[in-house]
């Protein structure tokens, strides 16, 4: 009875997911350059909404085959329309939303402070020499360390309250903004300041008219990098330690071993990512328009 | 009201005796220093430039051209020898000469209509003569409906026109034209040939040029300077005493352009 109730709204929620992705996908192809896509697609694979949804849908059937197969139990390999049932019960509960919503309002703290202190100090780095002779060496080592290698530090010091998840991830965006920032400013093509040479422009003029629209477009990728990157870091920091948040829910998942509820954070997580990463290029797209018409 | 007055002190100043544009230059050497090795990029460039005088410089690529018209515009400091305009040493920049790089430099981040305007920022106008002047360009290079067009909607021969209406719209005393008329079509590289010609003839500017096209190079030129390479430097001055317009098909015409083509391919090698 319950089941059935259940497995009924699972799939016409399938459904309406579905319909509204697709209408995403079209709405994203239909803001992106309207050129080369076109003109590059080949002829024999038509490149709709439905052909981005291909390799999703066969896995979302691969999963389906492999958990009704017998092979494994279906509490640890638990099929997609249990997982599904899941997510529908977690949003009807608000425990989903809670968890999101304190993530992102992590990742949102975390990730404003990070970029902050990363375009100052990359584009400080960039422009004056001894910075760079001080800090570029500091960087480039702190860089080859990984953030997660960073939290049982930081746990002595900070402990386990939100500071330490707000500063690792500030921590993992800040670097690779500073250095898209630093090799931004450092890479402007040198013609374009002998532009300014030659037209005698004045310092505030030539940077904002010149330096700025120069390193605009690295930067923004580098932050688009960092976000994603950002992300990661965070729902991993909160498997470890954590209260609340995606990754909570799925470490609790683990320990009172409900796999679906581990699997809807996985699936989550993806999304969040996937939609923050399309988010920023649609951005990048409107602040660099001179780049992509 | 304004922009007329404008108009009447630069002819105050264009009609002063000592008409402003005139460059010397005097044992020019340029060494370049590239991973230990000193490569001699130019050596003992002697050259005086009157003020007005129209000169083509051709020469085989590598030989120096490109660095010489940046010693001009004054983007490197680091040279031995000489360059003097008017008798003042350049030692960087000034808006009294302009220059059209090789490849357009144009600031994709701004339209043509921007860009061509970018060179007068510093300029003291008011802006609404700013802006005739811009339209004016725009006008001059034939892209009348280009003006909101970012570099990369344009072609080529498009973005190096735009580019020469940069270099032309702040009235440089000298201009410095880097192959700029290379990337163009048969029909618009005439009209803008004479369109310098008429330019030049206009604004009394002194102009040098680089060109591959030797008739390009003769019909503009006063003189035509050719340079030998490894390292560069001046080969042969010509003369070219015709008037202007000049008849491509004329026989002196042809007969300066074969002499320096015939140099340029070594059928007159001797050494
Ligand atoms: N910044 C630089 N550093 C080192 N070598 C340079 C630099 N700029 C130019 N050169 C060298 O100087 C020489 C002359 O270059 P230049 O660009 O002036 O030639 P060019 O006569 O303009 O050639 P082209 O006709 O192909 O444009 C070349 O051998 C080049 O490799
Ligand atoms: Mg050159």
């Amino acid at each position: 009875m319950v089941d059935q109730v259940t497995g009924g709204s699972v799939f016409s929620a399938q459904a309406k997911t579905r319909r509204s992705l697709e209408s995403f996908f079209s709405w994203l192809a239909a803001s992106g350059p309207k050129t080369a896509v076109a003109a590059n697609a080949p002829r024999t694979l038509k490149r709709t909404g439905l052909t981005i949804l291909l390799s999703p849908v066969l896995l979302l059937a691969g999963w389906f085959a492999l958990s009704h197969s017998g092979l494994f139990p279906t509490e640890v390999v638990v099929p997609p329309e249990e997982v599904a049932a899941t997510f529908w019960d977690m949003v009807r509960s608000g425990d989903l939303q809670r968890n999101l919503s304190s993530s992102l309002g992590r990742l949102a703290i975390g990730y404003g402070i990070g970029a902050g202190i990363g375009l100052l100090l990359g584009s400080f780095m960039g422009l004056s020499r001894n910075a760079e002779a001080y800090l570029h060496p500091t960087f480039q080592l702190i860089r080859q360390l990984p953030t997660i290698a960073l939290i049982p530090g930081f746990i002595m010091v900070l402990g386990i309250g939100e500071t330490v998840k707000i500063v690792l991830v500030a921590k993992a965006t800040a670097l690779p903004v500073a250095l898209a920032a630093f090799e931004g400013v450092k890479g402007i093509p040198r013609v374009y300041l002998d532009v300014a040479d030659i037209y005698k422009i004045r310092p505030l003029t030539r940077f904002f008219r010149v330096i700025l629209p120069a390193t605009v477009p690295p930067v923004l990728s580098g932050m688009r990098i960092a976000l994603s990157r950002s992300w990661m870091v965070l729902v991993g920091t909160e498997l470890l330690i954590a209260d609340s948040g995606i990754g909570q829910m799925m470490e609790w998942g683990r320990q009172v071993f409900r796999i679906d509820l581990v699997l809807v954070g996985v699936v989550i997580t993806g999304v969040i990512g996937f939609t923050l990463d399309k988010s920023f290029r649609l951005l990048e797209r409107r602040l660099v328009r001179w780049r992509y018409r | 009201m304004s922009g007329g007055a404008m108009a009447r002190l630069d002819d105050d100043k264009r009609s002063e005796p000592s008409h402003p544009g005139a460059l010397a230059i005097k044992s020019l050497n340029k060494r370049y220093r590239m991973d230990g090795r000193i490569l001699q990029v130019l050596q003992d460039i002697d050259l005086n430039i009157l003020p007005g005088e129209f000169v083509s410089i051709v020469g085989r690529s590598g030989c120096g051209k490109s660095t010489l018209l940046r010693l001009i515009v004054g983007l490197e400091a680091d040279y031995d020898g000489d360059i003097l305009l008017d008798d003042q040493p350049i030692r960087s920049t000034s808006l009294d000469r302009g220059i059209v790089f090789q490849d357009h430099s144009l600031l994709p981040w701004m339209t043509v209509e921007q860009n061509i305007g970018f060179a007068l920022l510093t300029l003291d106008l008011p802006e609404s003569e700013k802006k005739r002047r811009v339209a004016e360009h725009i006008d001059l290079v034939n892209l009348s409906g280009f003006a909101k067009a970012y570099p990369r909607e344009l072609s080529g021969g498009m973005a190096q026109r735009a580019a020469i209406a940069r270099a032309l719209v702040n009235e440089p005393k000298i201009l410095l034209l880097d192959e700029p008329l290379g990337a163009l079509d048969a029909l618009t590289r005439i009209h803008l040939q004479r369109e310098l010609q008429r330019i030049r003839t206009q604004n009394r500017s002194t102009m040098i040029m680089v060109t591959h096209d030797v008739e390009e190079a003769v019909y503009l030129g006063d003189r035509v300077v050719v340079m030998d390479a490894n390292p560069g430097r001046i080969g042969r001055v010509v003369t070219v005493p015709l008037p202007h317009p000049r008849d491509r098909g004329s026989r002196a015409f042809q007969h300066i352009r074969d002499e320096i083509l015939a140099d340029l391919t070594g059928a007159h090698d001797t050494d």
